[in-house]
């Protein structure tokens, strides 16, 4: 490893290059730097691979005493390859185009006119923080992240004096009259100290405690503070631009927001987030960018989701689709990609992938209409939504099913573990899809209908059903009940899904259901 | 009025400014690899130290025998 040195400067990539210029293919001026990066990174993993391997066969001679530092030996490579990642997420950020609306164009140009903080507030992933960066990009100057915690404090914020190391130096003998060396700029001390104007991001203000910001008005407003231990005044030679976010998690205090000056960001509207999208993916074609923004706001307008897709997932989501080709949107391919939790992807793809662009459609509905099988179970009573029918339990214990027993009022659900099943509501389960047997369970189903099990099943028809009331109606489905208070859909190709209620059969006819002999292939014979 | 796209082009005072975090990048992995060998050379004191120690043992026992 060696010492950063003259002959290891960067040159500024296409250092001709004005603007007005004929276009060239665009070159990303961040990709020598990060390929530098790289090569630096790989060089230092080498040295602490080398390290490492040394401290274990030195950890083997010292025994018990050795492991300690063996660990220690191995964290600092860890905490290499952080700073390594954290740098690389810091180019991203910096690097990142951002589109400015005309409205926080103003309200940035008067904070820096009147040398107050920028405040901004709006919902996660509206760009409160990439603004921030990306302003730092575009003026080269450097940025302070001051990322709030619920145990942050403003002392810290500014400097903390390190009376620990201070008594070791001293019990050591060491000189210990130079203070300053015992002190550690915060990032608004850092920003205030700093020789050039930066961008001080103070990041989530929200998240710590209510006191936080209005500890900190007296030195934003003074752009100065004093260090009591040394005596010294740390005074800003350049007023930093103060950016502070909140996801407004809580209010802020009145005196802080008198101080400051407050822009609300909305989430972008499609035709913004095109602008957006196209920023970020200048070759995106119109046909996908369209479709994909359609069915992204069709997302985003779910209800129930834990996180509502926003503009980091729909530009990786876009992305993803482009490099594999795809020219146009359909259903929701790669969810993952826009969705980060496993329920909010059952909730729009449906448990088993395949989507019918049925959001607003209870998973129940969208298996019917990928064909499964989808029964409900027989319930312990009919006040008990949860606990299915006890001789459910022994059917399947007998038939050598795994199963989770329902317990804790619903919070553990009942539910089968089967290849190819899988519970889409309370005591409700799409058991296979005739079209493809062997990969569901459909002797589990005749078995559950042999015996009584099955209270209803939810079936697609061709045949109307009347709505007495309608509850929701949108350009794929309309939902409502039909006179007996039974809950109905009719597609948007003109079929009824509905649910086909099973009495208690006589003890006979379930004698015989249960010995006839199925055969999941008939049909197909 | 339309919206202005910041960083939309590659310029001069963003490289600047990469060149600057690069060189800090630089300084906080040597600084990393430092404290690495600073390890290994304790440990290296320490296990030099353990066998002097085991020969002084040794030496010891067996001038009482």
């Amino acid at each position: 490893m060696t010492e950063p040195t003259a002959e290891n400067k960067l040159t500024p990539l296409n250092p001709g290059k004005q603007e007005g210029q004929e276009s060239t293919p665009p070159v990303d001026p961040s990709s020598e730097i990060r390929a530098q990066a790289q090569q630096l990174g790989a060089e230092t993993a080498t040295i602490f691979a080398g390290d490492v391997e040394q401290a274990e066969v030195l950890a083997a001679e010292l025994g018990d005493d050795g492991d300690a530092l063996l660990g220690e030996a191995r964290a600092v490579g860890h905490q290499a390859a952080e700073d390594q990642a954290a740098f690389e997420a810091r180019v991203d950020r910096l690097s990142a185009p951002y589109v400015l609306s005309p409205e926080l164009s103003k309200v940035l140009e008067t904070a820096r006119l009147l040398g107050r903080p920028l405040l901004l507030e709006g919902e996660p992933g509206t760009g409160k923080t990439a603004l921030a960066y990306a302003l730092a990009g575009e003026e080269g100057m450097p940025i302070i992240h001051a990322q709030a915690k619920s145990t942050s404090n403003a002392q810290e914020m500014l400097y903390t004096f390190d009376v620990v190391k201070r008594l070791q130096d001293a019990q050591l003998g060491e000189d210990v009259s130079d203070l300053d060396k015992y002190v550690h700029l915060g990032p608004l001390g850092r920003a205030l100290a700093s020789g050039e104007q930066v961008i001080l991001l103070i990041d989530e203000v929200d998240k710590a405690k209510r006191d936080f910001p209005n500890d900190l008005l007296h030195e934003l407003d003074k752009m100065s503070f004093f260090i009591d231990e040394t005596g010294r005044e740390v005074a800003a030679v350049h007023r930093p631009i103060v950016i502070i976010t909140s996801n407004h998690e809580r209010d802020l205090p009145e005196p802080f927001l008198r101080r400051t000056v407050y822009h609300y960001i909305n989430f972008p509207s499609p035709d913004q987030m095109s602008e957006i999208v196209r920023a970020h993916i200048p070759d995106v074609s119109e046909r996908l960018l369209e479709t994909a923004l359609d069915r992204f706001y069709q997302i985003r307008q779910a209800q129930g989701l834990e996180k509502p897709p926003s503009t980091s997932e729909i530009l990786d989501w876009i992305q993803v689709l482009q490099a594999e080709g795809v020219t146009e949107v359909k259903g929701t391919p790669h969810p993952e990609t826009l969705l980060k939790y496993k329920r909010d992807v059952d909730r729009i793809v449906g448990a088993r992938g395949a989507n019918p662009e049925m959001v607003g459609a209870t998973e129940d509905v969208m298996a019917v209409l990928r064909g499964d099988r989808v029964v409900r179970l027989r319930a312990k009573s009919e006040y008990d939504r949860y606990e299915p029918d006890a001789t459910l339990y022994t059917l399947l214990a007998n038939e050598g099913y795994e199963f989770t027993m329902a317990g804790d009022y619903g919070r553990i659900p009942f539910d089968i573990h089967a290849q190819g099943v899988t519970r889409v509501g309370d005591l409700t389960f799409a058991l296979y899809n005739p079209q493809e047997p062997q990969k569901g369970e459909p002797y589990l189903y005749e078995a559950l209908k042999g015996r009584g099990l099955v209270s209803g099943e939810l079936v697609m028809q061709d045949e109307p059903v009347e709505f007495a009331t309608v509850e929701e109606s949108n350009r794929y489905f309309t939902r409502g009940k039909d006179a007996n208070g039974n809950t109905i859909y009719r597609t948007k190709e003109g079929k009824f899904i509905v649910e086909r209620k099973y009495g208690h059969e006589e003890d006979s006819d379930r004698e015989n259901r249960s010995q006839r002999v199925f055969d999941p292939f008939e049909d197909d014979q | 009025m339309s919206a202005h796209i910041l960083n939309k082009n590659g310029s001069e005072k963003r490289i600047l400014l990469l060149q600057k975090e690069l060189a800090l990048l630089q300084e906080q992995l040597n600084e990393r690899v430092l404290q690495s060998h600073k390890i290994i050379r304790n440990m290296q004191k320490l296990a030099d130290q353990k066998k002097v120690d085991s020969i002084k043992s040794k030496l010891a026992h067996n001038s009482t025998i």
